[in-house]
């Protein structure tokens, strides 16, 4: 046996990325919950004032918008990237012209910082001075240049949008892996057997990719919890607050607004919305797999 | 194969462990801080006022926007002359934008590495120094009487805790209003209003011919200078302490009728219909561009206003009276801007000490205001040179010497915490957006001095 594989030299070897991991992550996680249960203005000393922060919470109607815009763009986005990231991921996958070049077009947006997203589509969707409304109005389509990005409703949605557009050639990428590890025989097999492209896809593609079907869910999941550059730059949370999700709500009430103890409490509960949503999709996925 | 592996992958194990201590220990990613806080007093000690020892003494300067050189020219020239002055002192400037340098600030201030001298603003800046971050600077004053004489008492007074604990000096007078296109007005035959009313007027007649009253960016929240002044007029600081102290609520008659006024002015499309996509620079460049009859700002756009191609016609206004105003409706608005503070561990440090007094009494010269006025700004001290009336500077000192107009002792936002400070922010351009009603507006506000 190659004496690599050996746990202490394994434990060894991983223990750099551990102290790294449990100093920026682990650590810092445990400091946010401790400051959830204080009044901080980031001078001076901390004072503990134990659940009031998260009682607050429960009668924020600005923390109540936040979480009901990171809902939508979660749901968007959900829907948006695993259909159509996995449907790109199939045909990417079949021997086209161009696959290669398409791949890496649709992948180019991952790349490109998040910060600078928002500040292309800004351009683009400004209600006043965007491309869209401006390509709409000239086409005598006025009826549907609407409030994408600055009114009262409209944001979230075209949050999630842009978040697709952003993440679409990461999450595509990984179901083609996915894709490139189904063995080729199998296609074979049930080709001989009769069996047409639609019973290959839902029959043997689909069950065969459920892990990493769970992988793009957990990314997608985290991902959505975690936006912040895009809707910053887009709209810094406005007009008043209106398009505020969890994490910028949490990054102005800490900053700005200098509460650090109650910017705290949003973010403990945004961890713990998020690893609730996994290990709820986690379950059900175990379940059907005991059945 | 694997004896040749062996050696090679402890020595990369052993590689990458040094360099994890090396980053701990060069600081670049110090998790803890090295020092304790200082929860000791300020320094209380006297600072001698000794001559400028001759050794070679480096001190930091913190300022509040990422380009010194050009966001902020006359402090930028200030330290190279006073560098040439004083060729044994070097001062090191560091610009980070205002919300990360307040942020930095604090942070800096927890794990004891903060700068020599910098900006703050004055809600924070007290909370530093009641917590024992910053140095005194009460001996630095009396042992420089000649500073004191030349700076107005307001710009001293407004920095001092209750013990008298003078904890820093405002390092430019703030004056903010409305700056006025002329140009535009007397194309369509109007002129510079008074009056809300008059105001209203200029409105409906620039609405009917497309052009934006007030350029405005509600994504740069604290761009509501005019209105803070407007406040003022509706007794703002006649009733704030009551408020503050729960006896009274901010959400009062003449409050709403203030909020109300905002409420008209966007009805009658005052402000750019993208205001709430809009940060504070745009509209600036809106108005430069001349595409704006007017700009919510203060005297550090004067350069600007000044080098554009209606500078010469350009005014300065404190914004209109209120015929249903409260109290006196001739408010102009020149008060303490955020002070230089000093941190406290300069006070341990003599020659350090010296060296930031002497920069000190250098910035609050009458050589450093001349350098000041030339880069178009005000100084803080009284200034007896000669300003080009023509200028844009000359425009507010203009708008400041107008009879009977006075100003407050501070701007209503620096007198309340900075959460309140943002609800205040956040009424007024909820209201300007269309998002709140005013009296949704007000209550905003109460809501967040309850919090407190």
């Amino acid at each position: 046996m190659f004496w690599l594989s050996k746990k202490h030299i394994a434990i060894l070897l991983m223990l750099p990325a551990l102290l790294l991991y449990v100093l920026y992550i682990i650590i810092p996680i445990i400091m946010a919950f401790f400051y959830s249960f204080t009044k901080f203005s980031g001078i001076g000393e901390p004072e503990f004032v134990g659940l009031k922060n998260y009682a607050r919470l429960l009668k924020d109607p600005l923390f109540l918008v936040s979480l009901k815009n990171t809902f939508i763009i979660l749901a968007v986005s959900f829907v948006l990237l695993l259909v159509g990231s996995f449907l790109l991921a199939v045909l990417l996958n079949t021997k086209i012209k161009g696959a290669n070049a398409a791949k890496a077009l649709i992948f180019s947006p991952a790349i490109i910082a998040p910060i600078v997203v928002g500040l292309i589509w800004s351009f683009i969707l400004d209600p006043y001075t965007g491309l869209i409304n401006m390509f709409l109005e000239k086409g005598g389509l006025d009826f549907l240049a609407l409030k994408w990005i600055g009114g009262v409703t409209l944001t979230p949605y075209v949050v999630g949008v842009v978040y697709t557009w952003q993440v679409l050639g990461f999450i595509t990428t990984i179901f083609i892996a996915g894709l490139k590890l189904i063995p080729q025989n199998i296609y074979e097999a049930a080709s001989i057997d009769g069996a047409n492209p639609r019973q290959e896809l839902f029959f043997i593609t689909i069950p065969m990719l459920k892990q990493t079907f769970l992988i793009n869910v957990v990314l997608i999941i985290t991902g959505c919890f975690k936006i912040f550059e895009v809707v910053f730059q887009l709209t810094g949370g406005g007009p008043n607050h209106l398009s505020e999700v969890l994490v910028t709500y949490m990054y102005n009430t800490s900053f700005q607004y200098s509460e650090y103890g109650y910017g705290m409490s949003i973010a403990v509960v945004t961890f713990l919305l998020s690893i609730m949503f996994f290990s709820v999709y986690l379950l059900v996925i175990m379940k059907r797999k005991e059945e | 194969m694997k004896k040749k592996f062996k050696p090679l992958l402890w020595i990369l194990v052993l590689v990458m462990s040094m360099s994890l201590v090396a980053v701990f220990s060069s600081g670049g990613c110090k998790p803890v801080a090295e020092e304790p806080v200082a929860e000791e007093p300020v320094a209380e000690e006297p600072v001698a006022e000794e001559p400028v020892a001759e050794e070679e003494v480096t001190i930091s300067l913190a300022m509040h926007v990422a380009n010194v050189e050009n966001q902020e020219p006359a402090t930028y020239a200030i330290v190279q002359e006073f560098m040439k002055n004083n060729p044994n002192i070097t001062v090191e400037i560091q610009g980070t934008e205002t919300d990360e340098h307040i942020k930095k600030m604090k942070m800096m201030a927890a794990s004891g590495t903060l700068p020599d001298v910098f900006w703050m603003l004055p809600p924070p800046a007290k909370e530093m120094a009641e917590a024992g971050y910053l140095g005194d600077l009460t001996e630095f004053l009396s042992n420089n009487e000649d500073v004191v004489a030349r700076i107005p008492a307001n710009m001293i007074d407004a920095y001092k805790l209750d013990d008298g604990t003078q904890y820093g000096i405002a390092y430019q007078p703030l004056v903010t209003g409305l700056w006025v296109n002329n140009d535009i007005l007397g194309k369509y035959g109007l002129q510079v209003p008074e009056t809300f009313d008059e105001l209203k007027e200029v409105v409906k007649t620039l609405k009917e011919n497309d052009v934006v009253t007030i350029a405005k960016g509600a994504k740069s929240p604290f761009s509501v200078w005019a209105f803070l002044i407007m406040i003022c007029r509706y007794g703002y600081f006649d009733k704030i302490d009551g408020i503050l102290a729960g006896e009274a609520s901010y959400n009062n008659p003449d409050f709403l009728k203030f909020y109300q006024k905002i409420d008209e002015l966007r009805e009658l499309g005052a402000f750019p219909e993208n205001v709430s996509t809009l940060d504070y620079f745009q509209a600036v460049e809106m108005f430069m561009a001349g595409n704006a009859a007017m700009l919510d700002a203060g005297v550090w756009e004067a350069p600007k206003v000044e080098a554009s191609e209606f500078g010469v016609e350009a005014s300065f206004w404190f914004g209109p009276t209120f015929g249903d105003g409260v109290g006196n409706q001739k408010v102009s608005m020149a008060v303490p801007a955020a002070p230089f503070v000093v941190s406290a561990s300069v006070m341990e440090d003599q020659a350090k000490a010296n060296a930031v007094f002497e920069f000190l009494k250098y910035y609050f010269s009458d050589e450093a205001a001349d350098i000041i006025v030339n880069s178009q700004f005000l100084p803080v001290i009284k200034y007896s040179g000669e300003i080009d009336t023509t200028s844009g500077l000359g425009k507010v000192l203009e708008a400041l010497g107008k009879p009977d107009w006075v100003s407050p002792p501070n701007q209503p936002d620096l007198i309340v915490s900075e959460a309140i400070g943002n609800a205040m922010y956040d009424s007024i351009y909820g209201v300007i957006n269309g998002v709140y009603t005013p009296e949704e507006a007000l209550d905003i506000v109460d809501s967040k001095i309850a919090e407190q």
